[in-house]
């Protein structure tokens, strides 16, 4: 098998406790950024991440390596985030952007570098999570780990033409929040 | 301006002055080449945003995480707002065959009833919708939240009744 991944999960799944380790360590990061990107909280991105990791380990029993696991990992974080941001919403209403989270702590010293980091940080933030649920998930999983456009569609449960879509809707909306005063210019090519 | 030919003969001065509007040959070629790099462009700015947050895990996120592994290794108890969406689904389902046996009419004679499972009431799905449960129809699925096969066939009709009533 060339995924070594799975076959970290499918030992996980025959008992071996040291591969499910191996897999967090492996796979944290990636799915901190995903989660806390998607939920534009720090604190809630987090807790959804080891969610993803406790379901996964829940269902191992049942685990088949169909795909690749990248696919099957990110396929559910996604509904896991879906899910949870959609409940939330129904609960609490739509999030305000004011609302949204504090921005990530940044690897400098210097305090005005460190303010604008953060700040930028926050402006990327806030535009992603003001995103539509399944473009912003597209757009993260196309970021976060290359997939491709039938993974994803198949993480998303929809066609690759309508993944392309939402790329484009999700690029065109983040482009227009965060250069709102950039010209029409034409790119490449120009005469 | 008053004559009401002035618009035609501009027009025909005009036709016979412009060269024929078509594209030229390689007008498409080029106008695709230059969207696709439009569209690469737009993608890569995009990407040097997204690179500005890079969030990483908090301190004490492993340690957290190795916490509910534990307890999920050493034992598992189902939280307690499951444990309640468990218990009202059973409860639920004994209620409808309750119900419904006593709903059958008492005619010893009269044919059995097709083996359908009753749908559930507006009443029903209003609990469950309450309960957050069709939403997490997939989580209890995928997590084997519920051991009784009626209770979770239950919560697999209510799902399919409810997304039928979403997207007739």
């Amino acid at each position: 098998m060339d995924d070594e991944d799975a076959a970290l999960m499918c030992r996980t799944r025959d008992g071996d406790a040291a591969a499910f380790a191996e897999l967090f360590a492996r796979w944290r990061v990636p799915m901190v950024r995903f989660a806390v990107r998607y939920t534009g909280d720090q604190a809630r991105g987090e807790e959804l991440a080891q969610d993803v990791f406790l379901k996964i380990y829940r269902a191992r029993h049942r685990y088949e390596p169909r795909e690749a696991f990248r696919a099957y990992i990110f396929k559910v974080a996604t509904n896991h985030c879906l899910n949870a941001v959609t409940r939330a919403e129904h609960r609490h209403g739509r999030i305000a952007l004011d609302d949204l989270a504090t921005p990530p702590a940044a690897p400098r010293t210097d305090p005005v570098e460190l303010l604008d980091a953060a700040s930028l940080q926050a402006r990327v933030r806030v535009a992603v999570a003001a995103l539509p649920e399944r473009q912003r998930a597209a757009l993260l999983l196309q970021k976060e780990d290359g997939l491709g456009y039938q993974e994803i569609a198949d993480a998303l449960e929809t066609s690759v033409s309508a993944v392309k879509s939402m790329l484009n809707r999700a690029r065109g909306a983040l482009l227009a929040a965060l250069e709102p005063d950039r010209p029409l210019a034409a790119a490449g090519g120009g005469e | 301006m008053s004559d009401p030919h002035t618009g035609d003969r501009l027009d025909a001065l005009l036709d016979a002055a412009l060269p024929e509007a078509a594209p030229s040959a390689g007008f498409d070629a080029r106008f695709a080449e230059r969207l696709a790099a439009l569209q690469a462009d737009e993608a890569a700015r995009v990407d040097a945003w997204l690179d500005q947050d890079q969030p990483l895990p908090g301190a004490g996120f492993d340690a957290r995480f190795q916490a509910r592994l534990g307890e999920e290794a050493g034992g598992r108890v189902l939280p307690f707002r499951r444990r309640l969406v468990a218990g009202g689904l059973i409860a639920l389902a004994a209620a409808a065959a309750l119900f419904l046996a006593l709903r059958r009419p008492p005619l010893l004679d009269a044919p059995p009833p097709p083996a359908v499972a009753a749908a559930p009431t507006d009443d029903d799905l209003d609990m469950l919708a309450h309960l957050d449960l069709l939403e997490s129809y997939d989580e209890v699925e995928v997590l084997d939240a519920l051991e009784d096969p009626a209770t979770f066939e239950l919560i697999a009709q209510l799902h399919r009744v409810e997304a039928e009533e979403v997207v007739p």
